[in-house]
């Protein structure tokens, strides 16, 4: 196992060097610079910001001194934010950026994650029932309405109106400010969750193996969680490793409405400011971010299928 | 592990990530009933706090609230003493002597010394910088050798003649001297502080400020948290103990944060709620005339715009600028018909407006066709235009209503169609002069004219139309080198009749800003602030 998962690590190394390498020429190709403002620059000005940037320098050279700084570590510096170094920005000392969308990522799969197996597996064992219904129906229902309505609609109702929770921000990550966010990516995400359970749960009880089971005389709890259970749970699996990379850099719509200082808003700014070093960080990050999990997926996948095993 | 052991897993993460959560209290809790907390938002995140690079408002904010340079100003936007208590101004108007107050000191309990004066100003004009406001120091001696890296850094006219005195050598006179002083570029900054840390010294752990407050905490994005400075030499009568500042860009989410008491002043409001929350709540929204200027560019190096000024008169005279203020803008905006506003230097320049501005929309319609006419353009001949603004919709709406007013002004005679361009995209075709009609506009960065009148100097970066008049040039020049204020008002006004008669850009409103301010700020004079320069110092809470 230990073989196969550093076997990976070392096939994922060019499909990242080729994404590095993509994101940052398109990136430079780009209308517009990091430092075109309202205000021009005087020529003065700009020659020694571009040089301070190594904008100066040939593509290919500052492609070659982009990735040099990336195996030392380093994002660079942000264009933006004036002088700081993309790693405190995207990693803060003070828990805002990465901290903040990993915190949010967590508690909602923590929380989606069970919430989603629980009634997908409900519904597959009462196939066509009213709660089964119901979950199909509400699946249609928040994959149709985005964030972008939910959001919205809930501080209206549970902040403005009912002063229940605060409107928005982060505070100190505590459970008052959490609640809405959370809440609406759980709304967002579980219900795909329960609808692959749902079908995983219904194509398992209608194996053979199962059949099978129930022919020999074994009771319905034993064949559900000895023998169903596993392979049912296999689809979610995979489906979770990259819907925790999309939360992870792809909250930005929820961020924007509850104004939650994460990546999301970093991202936004950085496209529309050129702050070339840090869309090629958050880049890097996303994927890195989803080939990561795309292992550990494999991995579990290896724990849970004996088909794979060998 | 089985399918039981593995919910009970989940269900215990779940409590123990919601019970560290609960109890994760910190000193951050903001509370709309603490008298010693005021939260207010900016609009978007500050891009620096280094005083001597930054270069738009959201930074400016901040930065009168944590720096203040040699001279400072009131909420009517007169220039008053800041750090230096007083200063002699040479009969020729060209040496300016400081004299600091006695004891001031920065944050960390130093002495504010006229060395550091010194090295802010050279800071401002040092290569290596690069600060965008370089300008503001042109006037020095010897400031644009150094700025274009001909002369050192130790040759810049600031100088400091003991600890506390400080002398400034300008070129020329300048009436606009003492407000440049007042600005944030300038502002004072410990040598030491900024000597030890280099870059990293606006970091909040290592900052050390001058202003009325200090900066405890800032998350990126999330929050600025000012801390009353107790060095500050006026820090009895800084009333707010904290300030927590917010970079909301969503002005839907400033909106509700307002309304559930999170925020005591919001930065803007929600554009489509305006008649609701005019109603809702009353005496608590302000909208405000802000010294800026909008307008439209010509592109005058395009042979079709540079040699036809008939047909450059007739473009502006065609636009009904009362209908774009009343009915596409709709919140206060004022009709523009000149190059400078009305409000600039309190009113010193009014009255400058085109003389057809007063005629009766129809003869203002009849003049621009007969222009149009003699220009050369007809249904036969017609004009193509494409009018170029950055991608945001009231920037639309507005594109839109001029090329349907040249429309119908026009008839058949012009085409006009409309392109939008992301930012950074629309800023670079502007740069080269990459385009037919451009939008422009201006803020001014302190209450004078020249934050107009430098717009239409031939060489000056600003000047997006790209038009050049030498006789205004040396009207201005005049002006600046002038000593007496009397003479200086004419001659300007002189040289901004002058270049108007040259419709390289179409003037079109003054700008105006909409703000939340909650019931229990005191203290802020929101309605006579013209330039939307504000300190947090001069805010008590109820």
């Amino acid at each position: 196992m230990l073989k196969f998962a550093v076997k990976r690590i070392l096939v994922s190394i060019p499909t990242l060097l080729a994404i590095i390498s993509l994101v940052f020429f398109l990136v430079h190709i780009t209308p517009g610079n990091p430092f075109d403002g309202e205000r021009a620059l005087s020529p003065e000005a700009l020659k020694s910001l571009m040089a301070q940037y190594r904008l100066d320098l040939p593509i290919w050279q500052q492609y070659l001194l982009y990735l040099d700084d990336l195996i030392h570590g380093s994002f660079g510096i942000s264009m933006k934010y004036l002088g700081q170094p993309i790693n405190s920005l995207l990693f803060p000392d003070n828990m805002g950026g990465f901290w903040v969308t990993l915190r949010l990522s967590i508690y909602t799969m923590l929380i989606a994650v069970p919430f989603g197996i629980i009634l997908g597996a409900y519904a597959g064992l009462h196939k066509n029932s009213w709660f089964d219904k119901l979950v199909v129906s509400s699946n249609i229902f928040f994959t149709a309405v985005p964030t972008m309505v939910t959001g919205p609609l809930f501080v209206l109702i549970l902040a403005v109106t009912l002063q229940l929770f605060p409107a928005g921000g982060w505070g100190d990550g505590d459970f008052a400010h959490l609640f809405l966010p959370v809440l609406v990516l759980v709304l967002a995400y579980s219900p795909t969750i329960a609808f692959v359970t749902r079908g995983s749960i219904i194509d398992v009880l209608n194996s053979n193996y199962i059949r099978t089971a129930r022919a020999k005389g074994l009771p319905t709890k034993k064949i559900l969680f000895k023998h169903a259970i596993k392979p049912a749970i296999l689809p979610v699996i995979s489906l979770l490793g990259p819907m925790f990379a999309g939360i992870l850099v792809g909250a930005v719509v929820t961020e924007q409405i509850f104004t939650l200082p994460g990546l999301g808003v970093l991202t936004t700014n950085a496209a529309t400011n050129r702050d070339y070093n840090m869309i090629m960080a958050i880049t890097i990050l996303g994927s890195i971010l989803t080939i990561v999990f795309n292992i550990i997926v494999d991995l579990l996948y290896m724990l849970l299928d004996p088909k794979i095993k060998q | 592990m089985s399918m039981k052991k593995l919910t009970g897993l989940l269900f215990g993460l779940i409590s123990l990530g919601l019970i560290t959560a609960c109890s994760h209290k910190s000193a951050t809790e903001l509370s709309s009933k603490d008298k010693n907390l005021i939260t207010v938002d900016n609009g978007a995140d500050v891009p620096t706090i280094d005083p001597t690079i930054s270069q738009d408002n959201t930074s400016t904010r901040v930065l009168y609230d944590l720096f203040e340079g040699l001279t400072s100003f009131d909420q009517s936007q007169k220039t008053i003493p800041g750090l230096a208590e007083k200063w002699e101004i040479s009969t020729d108007g060209r040496i300016y002597t400081f004299h600091l107050r006695p004891g001031i000191k920065f944050s960390d309990g130093s002495p504010i010394t006229a060395q550091d004066v010194v090295f802010s100003w050279k800071r401002l004009v040092d290569p290596n910088i690069a600060s965008p406001y370089s300008m503001l120091a042109s006037n020095v001696v010897n400031a644009n050798q150094i700025i274009a890296g001909k002369l050192p850094l130790n040759q810049l006219g600031v100088k400091a003649l003991d600890a506390q005195t400080i002398q400034i050598n300008l070129i020329n006179p300048d009436s606009s001297f003492l407000k440049i002083c007042a600005m944030p570029n300038v502002a004072i900054i410990s040598k030491a502080n900024v000597t030890k840390f280099g870059q990293a010294w606006t970091d909040p752990k290592n900052m050390v400020t001058s202003g009325a407050y200090t900066l405890s905490e800032w998350v990126v994005q999330g929050h600025m948290l000012l801390t009353k400075n107790p060095n500050y030499y006026a820090a009895k009568s800084v009333a707010i103990e904290k300030v927590n500042i917010l970079p909301i860009v969503d002005t839907n989410s400033a909106f509700n944060r307002y309304q559930t008491g999170e925020i005591d002043i919001t930065y803007s409001f929600p554009v489509d709620q305006y008649k609701q929350i005019k109603k809702d709540y009353p005496g608590q929204i302000h909208t405000v005339s802000l010294e800026a200027l909008a307008y439209y560019d010509l592109n005058m190096t395009l042979a079709k715009f540079k040699n036809n000024p008939q047909l450059r008169q007739a473009l502006s005279m065609a636009v009904d600028r009362q209908a774009i203020v009343k009915e596409v803008l709709g919140q206060g905006q004022v009709a523009s018909y000149s190059y400078a506003t009305s409000t600039v230097e309190n009113g010193k320049f009014a009255g400058l407006d085109y003389p057809w501005a007063s005629l009766p929309r129809d003869k203002q319609i009849a003049q621009a066709q007969e222009l149009f006419k003699a220009a050369g353009y007809s249904p036969n001949k017609p004009l193509k235009l494409m009018i170029n603004y950055n991608t945001n919709d009231g920037n639309k709406k507005l594109a839109l209503a001029i090329g349907s007013m040249w429309q119908q002004v026009f008839g058949t005679g012009i085409q006009v169609t409309q392109a939008n361009q992301e930012w950074k995209t629309f800023l670079k075709a502007r740069n080269k002069a990459d385009y037919d009609v451009g939008r422009d506009a201006w803020i001014a960065d302190y209450n004078s004219v020249d934050s107009y009148t430098n717009l239409y100097q031939c060489s000056n970066l600003q000047n997006n139309a790209k038009s050049c008049n030498p006789e205004y040039d040396k009207l201005i020049a005049q002006a600046q080198a002038s000593q007496d204020p009397e003479q200086r008002v004419k001659l300007i006004r002189q040289a901004l009749q002058l270049v108007q008669n040259d419709y390289a850009i179409i003037p079109l409103y003054q700008y105006t800003y909409t703000r939340l301010v909650s019931p229990r700020v005191k203290g802020y004079d929101i309605d006579d602030n013209h330039l939307d320069h504000v300190m947090s110092k001069w805010y008590k809470l109820d």
